[in-house]
């Protein structure tokens, strides 16, 4: 069946049009999603900076507690001993 | 045939209108319902100069067991701007925003007052909270718009190490100290932290596939042990705060590898908060003043004459209290002669006569090979502002300067030289890199590992483990006549007292500069500390000054980083 050069053309516009609004859908789309990950991301960061801000105002407070306050002593007396020849395992196999 | 023709046109027409009244129906949503919405945005767009949020890369600090801390990081937040065009009611808008954030309200005032100028920053770093909040309120010219900062999480912790960002002449932010300076190249990034492939496509092909300044990007891991630091910082903070000392400080080094675990000087400053800080503060000491550390130079000089094999451990010599040498006395620390004695007691005893005596035997030349080996080159750290050390006198062709010189006046080194000096003695008689940085994190994902691992051989191995059974015993026997004694642990220190030039030459009588470097386990070190404090007030001796903050960090290391005994240790029975 022989096609017409117009009816081709017609056709091959139609197609190129309808891909071209496609694109441009995609890219908006996309670009919607990526702005708002990127937002998401700051956001998460911000609020990991003000925990890791916690943990180091947490150290420094434990710095200068003071055990005996918190309830703690010092031992009594330290000792270390080298370890034995057999070891124990729980291990069957 | 043509109805059929008919039929598709009918069907291809029917697909574009309806697709045509998609489109119309989005653009009532768009300029109709949310039509508001949209303008706001737009405006701010416009008069925040449709700039990107602020970006750049981060600094870690390294936890013992790997964990990541942030060092430097970004804040995300709301600034406040009005446009005094069509602010109607500044009052309400002045009530509104003080009551979220401190308003200075002369400023307010005047900002509103320029009714030409459409935009007017007055609020910054407000919360999510706070910024959401006035946000909902709507008020007519206010303006809410997001705003990234960069934010130091710990605060004043190795505050002059990770320095800080300051604006340049073109209003662009950039590293002014530290490492944001040093690496500020690598830190630095455009707005946009992710590119739109597809709209890439369309306006700026060149950007998709090639960035070089994107391709050099990376976060920057530190050496730096953040609980180890903030414990240095704590002791420093209470030798300055105790003895009012003119600056405090300390460097907490892996001997083996030139790791910088820690490291800090008082005063220090809130890079979150440094507006009222004096200038000077910024500077960082430790690679960028040079001091005469005084007596933990017996140490380099004991070293030099064991490894040019001018004398040997067994050796005596008959200590007279004081010398005089090219018409200057030289005298011990308490000018008493002690006669015949063993070398160690040059280390042990921290005797200028003795240091003095091997001197003379090491002679001009091979001390000023040894000390220029040891300080005559930068040691290539990674911080900005390097200052030379003070060598002049190693050029000198009178005896009295070398003899200064083996017990540490007359020669001004920075902390970082001393202590990649001193590491020698702890490393096999090599020098190591002293750095701060480990690894970029480039923004691919991919690390670089930084290469350290040059190592500069000075002293033989037998010199150095002569030298630090001397440095052993000094620890066992006379740090707190014994008391500091660690049983299960072997520690090598040296302490060291010099005293203060005056301005127009000579030496003050009764102030001086303290120093204190000691390492562990003394034959197989894990960590070298080296401590110092410029001019306390009320006090003579570095024992007195520095012991207990040595003590306390060095059983603290032992504690949090488990460090297994090396001697002392009890059989089974």
């Amino acid at each position: 069946m022989r096609v017409s050069p117009v009816r081709a053309l017609s056709v091959l516009v139609g197609v190129l049009l309808v891909g071209y609004i496609a694109l441009l859908a995609t890219v908006m789309t996309y670009g919607a999603i990526q702005v708002q990950a990127a937002e998401a991301v700051r956001d998460t960061s911000s609020d990991v900076a003000a925990l890791e801000t916690r943990y180091l105002a947490a150290v420094s407070a434990l710095n200068h507690a003071d055990p005996t306050a918190l309830g703690y002593m010092k031992p009594a007396a330290v000792a270390y001993i080298t370890g034995t020849q057999t070891a124990v395992s729980m291990r069957t196999r | 045939m043509r109805a059929a023709f008919r039929f598709r046109l009918r069907i291809l027409l029917a697909v574009l209108g309806s697709m045509a009244l998609l489109l119309l129906g989005r653009l009532f949503m768009v300029q109709i319902v949310h039509g508001a919405e949209y303008t706001r945005k737009a405006e701010r767009q416009y008069t925040a100069g449709a700039t990107t949020l602020y970006n750049r890369g981060a600094i870690y600090f390294t936890r013992k067991d790997g964990t990541l801390i942030s060092a430097a990081t970004l804040d995300t937040g709301y600034l406040v701007a009005i446009n005094p065009e069509i602010l109607t009611d500044p009052q309400a808008a002045y009530d509104a925003i003080s009551a979220l954030t401190p308003l200075d309200h002369d400023a307010f005032f005047t900002s509103a007052a320029k009714k030409s100028d459409p935009y007017e920053e007055v609020a910054h770093h407000l919360s999510q909270k706070d910024g959401e909040a006035l946000s909902a309120k709507k008020i007519p010219g206010v303006l809410v718009i997001r705003e990234r900062w960069r934010a130091y999480p710990g605060g004043t912790l190795a505050a002059q190490t990770i320095g800080l960002i300051g604006y340049n002449d073109d209003n662009t932010l950039s590293g002014r100290y530290g490492l944001e300076r040093y690496y500020d190249g690598a830190l630095e990034r455009s707005g946009a932290t992710y590119r739109n492939f597809f709209a890439q496509l369309f306006s700026n092909l060149g950007d998709v596939f090639v960035d070089a300044r994107n391709a050099r990007s990376a976060d920057l891991v530190t050496t730096i042990e953040p609980e180890v630091e903030q414990r240095l910082m704590d002791d420093l903070a209470q030798v300055q705060e105790r003895y009012h000392s003119k600056e405090t400080g300390g460097i907490i080094m892996d001997p083996a590898t030139g790791e910088i675990i820690a490291l800090g000087s008082m005063p220090t400053f809130d890079p979150n908060n440094f507006e009222h800080t004096d200038i000077s503060t910024f500077n960082n000491p430790l690679v960028e003043h040079v001091y005469e550390f005084g007596s933990i130079f017996k140490t380099l000089t004991m070293a030099s004459g064991l490894d040019a094999g001018v004398i040997t451990p067994q050796m005596t010599y008959n200590d007279t209290g004081c010398i005089t040498v090219d018409a200057s006395r030289i005298c011990n620390w308490d000018r008493k002669a002690r006669g015949v004695i063993p070398m160690k007691q040059v280390i042990m005893q921290s005797l200028n006569v003795g240091a003095s005596w091997i001197a003379t035997r090491l002679g001009h030349d091979e001390q000023r090979a040894y000390f220029t080996k040891l300080f005559g080159q930068p040691t290539g750290i990674d911080l900005p502002g390097e200052t030379s050390p003070l060598l002049g006198n190693l050029q000198s062709p009178r005896q009295v300067e070398y003899d200064n010189m083996s017990f540490g006046q007359g020669i001004a080194v920075t902390p970082v030289q001393m202590i990649r000096a001193l590491g020698a003695l702890a490393d096999g008689g090599a020098m190591v890199e002293p750095h701060i940085v480990r690894k970029e994190v480039l923004l691919s994902g991919e690390t670089n590992a930084l290469d350290w691992s040059e190592k500069t051989p000075v002293f033989s191995p037998q010199a150095v483990q002569d030298t630090v059974t001397m440095m052993d015993e000094t620890m066992d026997e006379k740090v707190s006549n014994g008391a500091a004694k660690i049983p299960t642990m072997s520690v090598a220190v040296k302490t060291g007292t010099a005293q203060l030039t005056k301005p127009g030459g000579g030496y003050y009588e009764d102030r001086f500069f303290h120093s204190f470097v000691g390492f562990f386990p003394s034959y197989a070190p894990r960590f070298i500390i080296l401590l110092y404090t410029n001019d306390p007030k009320g006090v003579q001796y570095s024992s007195e000054t520095l012991t207990t903050s040595f003590m306390d960090l060095t059983h603290f290391l032992i504690n949090y980083y488990d460090l297994r005994p090396d001697r002392g240790l009890t059989e089974p029975s």
